[in-house]
Parts: C-alpha cells; structure tokens; sequence
C-alpha cells in the first residue's frame, strides 16, 4: 500500500514538473498578427513605490485596455536609473520590453560617469509624457521675498547660501549651476540622496534654500516661500510663482518623465506605442489627476521627444564642460 | 616560518588596502576622501596584524571538512547550471545530487533510499518553485 | 480621533479587514523568515494588489505584512544564523547560540513575544506622539547621521571583545565595500574597475547572505550529523510558553528602553530596523552587569529580547515621518507611500485634517496587528523550531537554494546571486581564521550614513565659516558625541578595573 502511494507521488510530481518546466516560456515575442501579440513588460529603473512607479501604474490600465495585451511592470533598481537602462538598451528590439525613461537622468549620467553602461542615444525615446518643474525656495521664517533679494544675499556673502537638491550632476545641480551662472553669484550646493532626504534636511534648517521638484513644493507650500520655477510658462498649479525667463533668466529646469525602449525598434512598432502613450497624455482626466499632484502633463511624441533631449544634451555639455566633468 | 593562516590573511589585506589606495587615483578630493582614509585605516591594520600573527606563533591550523569543500564546489557548479540550463532544472539536479552523496554511506545502501531521496528533494524543489513564481511572483534567475 | 471611532469601528470590525490584517501578518512572516526576501519587497509584491482595495483595507493589509515581515526575520536568523530581513543582524548574535544549545524554540517565543511588544509600543507611540516625534526627526540633520553612524561603528568595540584587532579590520573593510558605487557627494563612480553593474554598489542583503548564511551552511555539512541533531533538537515542554513568557515579562526596562532606541532610529529617515536592532543590542550589553556581559554572544536571552523589541519599534517610528511629513522613515514605508498616492491620498502636513479617519483606523490596526503577530509567533515557534530537525542533506543544499532565489529577487539581477556565492566562500574562509561577519556587514550599513553626513556636515560648514561649528555644537550631536564617548570608553575602563582586582586578588 505504501510503495503505490509513493509511486503515485512520484510520478505526478514528474508529470508536474515537466509540464511547468516546458511551459515555462522564456521567449516573449511575435506570435504572429498584429503588433502586440504577446504581453509587455514594463521596467521601471526605479524602486517599487516611487514616482516613476506610480506614472506608470497610472498608465497601466490604459495600456492594457489600447493595446489589447498585458503589461507586466517590473523593476531594476540601481546607480540612480543606470542599471535601468544599462540593461535596456541591451535587450532585444522586438518591441516587447519598454523602460520608464527620465531626462536629464540619461543625459547626465553617460556625459558625467565613464562606466554608465549605455549612450544617450542608445535610448529610444517613444513620449514624453510628465514635466516636474524644478522651483527654488526659502524657509517662511526666511527675511528673502523674491528672487531679487536671494541674489542679493548671495552677493553679500558669497558662500554662504547652502542649497539642497538631490544627487550630484543630477536635474537639480544642474538647475542650481545654471542659477549660479546667470545670476554671477556663488552659493553652496549641498547634495542629498534623494528628493525626500533633500526635503527633510531643508525642512530641518540645515540648508537655507532647496531646489525642489514640483509636487514636493506643493506639498510643502505652507513651509516655504517659492522664489521661482523652472518651467517654460506659469505653472498652472502655483499660479503666483514667477518662472525663471520671466525674472529674466533664460533657463528652464524640470525632471521629465516618459517611456522608452532598445535602439532598432522597428518604426511602426514604435508608432504604435507611441499612439497609445500620447493618447493617455492628452486624456483630461489624467491631465486634471497630474496637475492635481503638482506635475505638468506632457505629450511629446517619438520626434518630438529626440530633439528635445538633443536640445538638452547641448546646453548641459556645456555646463558640464565648464566644470570639466564631461566623460564621454 | 611556515605560512599560518594569519600571515596569508594579512598579506590579503595588506593587497586590498593598497589596490583601495591605488583605486581613488583619479577622483576628485570630495569623492576619494572616504575611501582614502578607510584605505590607509587599513593598511597600517593589516601591518599590525602581520606583525601580531609573525610574532605568535601558536595558532589552529584551518580545518576544512570534506564535505564542506564538496558542497561549496558544487555550489558554483549549480550557479553555473543556473546559467546554463536555467533555474528549476539546475535546481533539481544540485538538490537531488547533494541529497544523496551528504548522506552518510551507511544510509546510502538503503534499500529504495535513492528513489525515496529523488522524490523528496523532487518535491521541495517543485513546492518552492511554485510558491515562489505563483504565489509571490518572485523573479527567479 | 473621539469623533471618528464609529467610522473606525466599523472599519476595524469589517470582516473582509480583519481577514486581511491576518493573512497580511501570517505572509508578512513567513516573506521575512525567508533568507533574501525582505519586507520591502513583500510590500512591494503586495503594492499591486491594493489597488483594487478600498483605502483602509489597503493599509490594514500592508500595515499587517511590515510587522510580520520585521517579526519573521528572527525565525531565519535563530535558526540557521541567517537574519531573514536586515533587521534581525543582531538577533543572531544570541538567538542562533540559544538554538545550538536546543533552546530554539524558547528564543523564537521570547522573540515573538518581545516583538509584539516592541512594536506594541511603537504603536501607541506613533498614535499618541506623531507631532512631537515629528518635529524631532527633523531636527537630524547631516551632522546627526554622522555621529550616529560613529555611534555604530563604537559597537565594533563591544563586539569583538577578545579579536579587536580582526573586528576593526572587518570594520574597515566593511566600510571599504561600501564606498564602491557612485559617491554620494561626488558624484563620481568609485572602484567599478569599468564594469557598469557595480555602479549602485553592493547590495546588503546580498552581503548580509553571504557572509551569515553560507559559512553556516557549509560548517553545517562538516559536523558530524548525529552530534549535531544531538546538540540542537529543541526541547518541547509543556508550559514552555508561561515560562518564556515569565522569562520576558520581568525585563520591563530591558523591553521599554530598547522599544525607545527603536522608535527614534524608525523616526530618522534613512536609519532602519537593522541599525536599530543593532543599537539597542549593544545598549543591552552596556547596561547589564559586568558577570553577564560575558554572556551575550553566546546565548543570552535579553540579546534577543533587546534586537527583536527594537526593531518592531522602529516600525512604528518609521511611519512618523510618513504620516506627519509625507517622507518615509524606511524603505518599507516608501512603498506604503506608493500605495498611499496610488489610492488618491497625498500624505503629508496636511494628512489628518483631510484623512482623519482613515489615518487613526490604520493606527489602530497597526497595534492590533501586532497583537497578531505575538499569538501567531508564540504559537507557530513550536513548529518552525521542528523544522531544523530536518537531515542535514535536505537542508544544506535548500538553504543554498533558497539564498540563490533570495538574492536574485532583490534587484533581478544574476550578478548578486554571483556575488553571494562569492562573498560567502570568501566570508566561509574567513570564518576559519577567526574573523566575525558582524564588523564587516555594520561597515557596509554605516558607511553610506557616515560618508554622506560628513561630507553634507562639511559643505555646510563651510557655507558657515565653521566646520567645527556644525560639528561640535547642535544639541542632539552633542548628546550623541557623549554616548559615542561613553561606547568607547566603557569598556576600557571596565577592563582596567577588573585587571585590578585580580591584582588585587593575587597581590
């Protein structure tokens, strides 16, 4: 009696194993028919729960319902988003694997690391679909109102002005070198490992100013005075913040956030994507849901997109070459 | 002097320390100060080490079991299955091949004791590769 | 809160709640026992599924599966000297002794039991001092964190008592290894020898398995197998449970003062339940008196006590700056963030007028979570003690499974699983010659939290005109500079006087 049993077992544990072994489909791509034809993974460079997460979980559902197949997201954590995208412009350009994308990120880190893993062109971009407008700010307790009085102090005291922002070479150094630049001041940037760490130690008053994204300003709007922001015209949400062109500063600084995927994508293949994440852009009901959560909504297509992180490239090289940092 | 334990050990560090210092050549200051000064921390260390372990002379030798080594050997082995034959199939063959050969021999001679090993290990492996994938859609290698 | 218990209640007695606080608590436990698997990454697995969930049942699920998973990491680190999450490091210090001398069983209750309290009063505090603790966190700033990570690396001192030389080298070289990666100030990629995927670093749980998990496992293989099974089958009594609990029950400071250190390190973002474990384990040591200390490390109960009843504080710490300020105190609680903008709620300064009662049901949860977690803990330990018992041939070689499918999940990435075995063979050698792991993984969790607040302390100072200023004269780094002080010399000085009475004695 016991000896069936075990022989039983043993061969529905084989049957089983087999049939899950063989199954086990490693091979995603065209089944044949239209494009897609099989499931999409969606990697985020990111760590789970973060903004680039959210975007795309928001997106998610949309996704699914246009382009008739599933969305997988996935993550690879790492280097800031170098790992990310090291890895994606390695994969196969079936069209099957997509990358959550973030500029300056990727212009930043090949022009500014020797080892970054993957070239800024090697990144295919399909939308732009999100700006976070970079702004600077003071503490309320702050005696600076404006702009104005903030060059001034720095002028006063060169130095002494210490600045919070998130990571080295990153959109908010960059933002705040561009300051430093047009306005002949000299203040101190004082790097944080992250948005949120940026935010608590300005909120702590251990820097006097923070070059925040969007959303976290709104979020904190009633501990801070916002001096100005770095999008291109008013920034719906904080209507009575001044934008740097509008001071008279030619700058404008945001993190955008959009989708990308391995370089020699087929072009209908990326015309597809493409219809697909602008039409979710210029939805109103996720434009009303980002303004509302302090980001400017973006529908910039595949073209649009490449001359704009060209545009980008130039002007940070620039900066950077200043500094003598450029690598590549 | 015979080569104990220690001396090779310290020699070891003494390698890292050296390969730290050399690392931060072409860092800025910011970047290199950190590591420089752990670097420098410990090579002098090691030199103290060295010099502890030169003049105590009664130290264990390093035991290594048997078993111990076969299991870490195999243990590359089975990540180099992974690569090639991928995760469940290389996961069954290092259980299912460690599952027999750790056994002491007199257990081995068992009648039916292979088939009953094979099945088991056949088992675990199948429950948690299930588990994992199915219930907490884990990645797996 | 008076004007929202109705809504409360009714959402705490909803069925469908209570059942997801239970199978969030049980799954949380058994993610966190898991080598490799750690809280995060079970919330990040679960963030998904909440989606479809109505907001209270949402965070009653995840608030269930952090405590677990912080509760679960001491299974793994009892038994096979693995801590199961990054905050169970110091419960193997003494938990892993008690279960080679066959008092496995009595450690994971007594950790169920401390835990359960710990996190108990994690919760009321983060219920009753929100506001205030609120404001205390923002008061650490850079030069802060750096006096905190020296803090911790004092602890090096008290942990390798007899070998201090190999415990400073380790620390060293922990700190070494976790320079690698882009610095955080400079911004520059340090010792990735042109290989792309170093870039981010080492990962610590990857380090964490293989320098704790695999000596272990292969020492495990060298014994023999019958004097093993002989030394550490665990003892079943009856009424082992009222004795263990007794056991707990009459170390109130014990549990209060390391539930504190808890709490605070939760409410500093960026310092997690592993610093605080570690911390308050060596609180543990420095207060008790001087014939136990030789104890710990080699299974003293209170060693466990202390860890376990910390970190399930610090959970509760962790949520403080979460809900008060929108900025997560630990990674776990950036996922509940996640979860909390996906479901439309933006935490932040203005978080309880707008979502009051949610807010105060998730609280509430949280501590009865917590009670769930001590029963299922205290009554599952029999059988998860049992469990070790299995043959060595089964077990060595799914232990290394089980580390293989750890540290891939981490990032999906085939390297770590490469690195770990790496580590481990290298950490498996190290151990024959005598060097501890412990020193070597505190300088891999230190180091980022002591380089980034000098060099911040430092560009600030410099902005000021005054390094030493920044340094030297903020209230709470003075306040840590003394216990720095105190870590250090303790000790010394306690050796002194016992090197004196035997003097004494022989004299």
């Amino acid at each position: 009696m016991k000896t069936t049993l075990l022989r039983f077992f043993l061969v529905i544990s084989f049957l089983s194993l087999l049939v899950v072994g063989c199954s086990n489909e490693k091979t995603v791509g065209d089944k044949g028919g239209e494009y897609p034809s099989d499931k999409i993974t969606y990697s985020i460079p990111f760590d789970p729960g973060g903004q680039s997460d959210i975007e795309a979980r928001r997106q998610q559902p949309y996704l699914e319902e246009k382009l008739g197949q599933q969305v997988v997201i996935a993550y690879k954590p790492g280097g800031g988003g170098s790992i990310g995208w090291s890895e994606l412009v390695q994969k196969k350009p079936d069209g099957y694997f997509i990358s959550g994308m973030n500029i300056p990120h990727i212009i930043l880190q090949p022009l500014s690391q020797k080892d970054s893993g993957y070239k800024t062109e090697e990144i295919t971009p399909i939308a732009i679909v999100q700006a976070t407008p970079i702004g600077l700010a003071v503490s309320k307790d702050s005696e600076i109102d404006s702009l104005q009085e903030f060059i001034e102090a720095a002028k006063k005291q060169p130095g002494s002005i210490t600045v919070a922002g998130s990571g080295t070479y990153s959109g908010h150094h960059l933002a705040f070198l561009q300051v430093q630049e047009l306005a002949g001041i000299t203040m101190q940037y004082i790097p944080f490992n992250g948005a949120a760490p940026a935010v608590q130690g300005f909120l702590g008053n251990n820097t006097k100013a923070i070059m925040a994204n969007s959303n976290d300003l709104m979020k904190y709007k009633d501990e801070m005075k916002i001096l100005a922001i770095g999008s291109e015209k008013t920034f719906e949400p904080l209507p009575n913040v001044p934008t740097f062109q509008k001071l008279g500063f030619d700058m404008t600084a945001a993190i955008d956030r959009g989708v990308a995927v391995p370089p020699g994508v087929s072009a209908d293949k990326i015309a597809v994507l493409e219809a697909a994440f602008l039409e979710i852009a210029n939805d109103p009901a996720v434009q009303e849901e980002q303004y509302k959560e302090g980001f400017e909504p973006k529908a910039m297509g595949h073209e649009e997109s490449k001359k704009y992180i060209q545009k980008k490239k130039e002007q940070f090289r620039e900066i950077l070459e200043e500094l003598d940092v450029v690598k590549e | 002097m015979r080569v104990t334990k220690d001396i090779g050990a310290a020699f070891f560090l003494l390698a890292l320390s050296v390969i730290a210092i050399y690392g931060v050549n072409d860092l800025t200051l910011m970047s290199a100060v950190f590591p420089l000064t752990i670097s420098i921390l410990l090579l002098v260390l090691s030199l103290i080490y060295l010099l502890q372990s030169v003049i105590k002379i009664n130290q264990a030798k390093m035991e290594f079991g048997q078993r111990g080594i076969m299991l870490a050997l195999g243990s590359i082995g089975y990540i180099f299955l992974i690569w090639l034959i991928g995760f469940l199939w290389a996961s069954l063959l290092f259980m299912c091949f460690f599952s027999i050969i750790l056994q002491e021999k007199s257990k081995r001679n068992q009648k039916g004791n292979l088939v009953k090993t094979i099945m088991l290990t056949s088992f675990l492996v199948l429950l948690f590769y299930l588990l994992f994938t199915l219930v907490f859609h884990v990645p797996l290698p | 809160m008076i004007s929202y218990i109705p809504d409360i209640m009714q959402s705490l007695l909803a069925p469908l709640n209570i059942f997801c606080m239970v199978v969030g608590v049980l799954v949380g436990i058994i993610i966190g026992a898991l080598p490799g698997l750690t809280v995060t990454m079970a919330l990040a697995l679960l963030l998904p599924f909440t989606f479809s969930m109505a907001g209270d049942t949402a965070l009653i699920t995840l608030g269930g599966l952090y405590i677990g998973g912080m509760y679960g990491g001491c299974i793994s680190a009892i038994l096979i000297n693995t801590p199961g999450t990054p905050s169970a490091i110091a419960t193997t210090f003494d938990g892993y002794p008690l279960a080679k001398k066959g008092k496995a069983i009595d450690a994971l209750i007594s950790a169920a039991v401390s835990s359960g309290i710990g996190g108990i009063i994690g919760g009321f505090a983060l219920l009753f001092l929100t506001p205030v603790l609120a404001k205390l966190a923002l008061q650490f700033g850079p030069p802060e964190y750096f006096w905190i990570a020296m803090l911790g690396l004092t602890i090096i001192a008290s942990l390798s008592s007899n070998t201090l030389l190999k415990g400073l080298i380790g620390g060293a070289v922990g700190l070494l290894l976790s320079t690698i990666g882009i610095s955080p100030i400079g911004g520059e990629s340090r010792y990735t020898f042109g290989f792309p995927p170093l870039q981010a670093g080492l990962e610590l749980i990857v380090i964490l398995i293989a320098f704790f998990c695999i000596p272990e496992v292969f020492e495990m293989v060298e014994r023999k197998i019958k004097k093993r099974q002989e030394e550490q089958t665990p003892t079943l009594e009856k009424g082992i449970v009222k004795r263990v609990l007794k056991q707990v029950m009459i170390r109130p400071f014990l549990l209060m003062r390391s539930a504190i250190i808890g709490i605070v390190i939760g409410i500093i973002p960026g310092a997690g339940g592993n610093v605080a474990g570690l911390l308050s384990y060596d609180a543990a040591v420095r207060f008790s008196k001087r014939k136990e200390r030789k104890t710990f490390g080699k299974g003293n109960m209170d060693g466990v006590i202390a860890a376990e009843s910390s970190n399930n504080a610090e959970v509760g710490g962790s949520l403080v700056p979460l809900l008060s300020l929108g900025i997560p105190g630990a990674p776990p609680a950036a996922i509940i963030l996640g979860a909390l903008m996906i479901q439309g709620i933006q935490p932040g300064p203005n978080l309880l007028t707008e979502h009051g009662a949610l807010v105060y049901t998730f609280l509430i949860s949280f501590i009865l979570a917590n009670v769930v977690m001590l029963v299922a803990g205290i009554y599952g330990s029999a059988f998860v003690g049992k469990l070790i018992t299995m043959p060595v041939y089964y077990l060595a070689p799914l232990i290394v499974l089980l580390t293989v499918i750890g540290s891939y999940a981490i990032r999906n990435n085939f390297l770590d699983v490469i690195f770990m075995l790496g580590f481990g063979l290298l950490a498996y050698v190290a151990k024959k010659i005598d060097f501890h792991p412990a020193p070597i993984v505190l300088g891999l969790i230190l180091g980022p939290i002591a380089e980034r607040g000098l060099a911040q302390s430092m560009l600030m100072g410099k902005a000021q005109g005054s390094v030493l200023e920044v340094f030297f004269t903020r209230p709470i780094s003075v306040i840590l500079i003394c216990l720095c002080f105190l870590s250090l010399v303790g000790p010394l000085l306690a050796k002194l006087k016992s090197n004196k009475t035997e003097k004494g004695e022989l004299g």
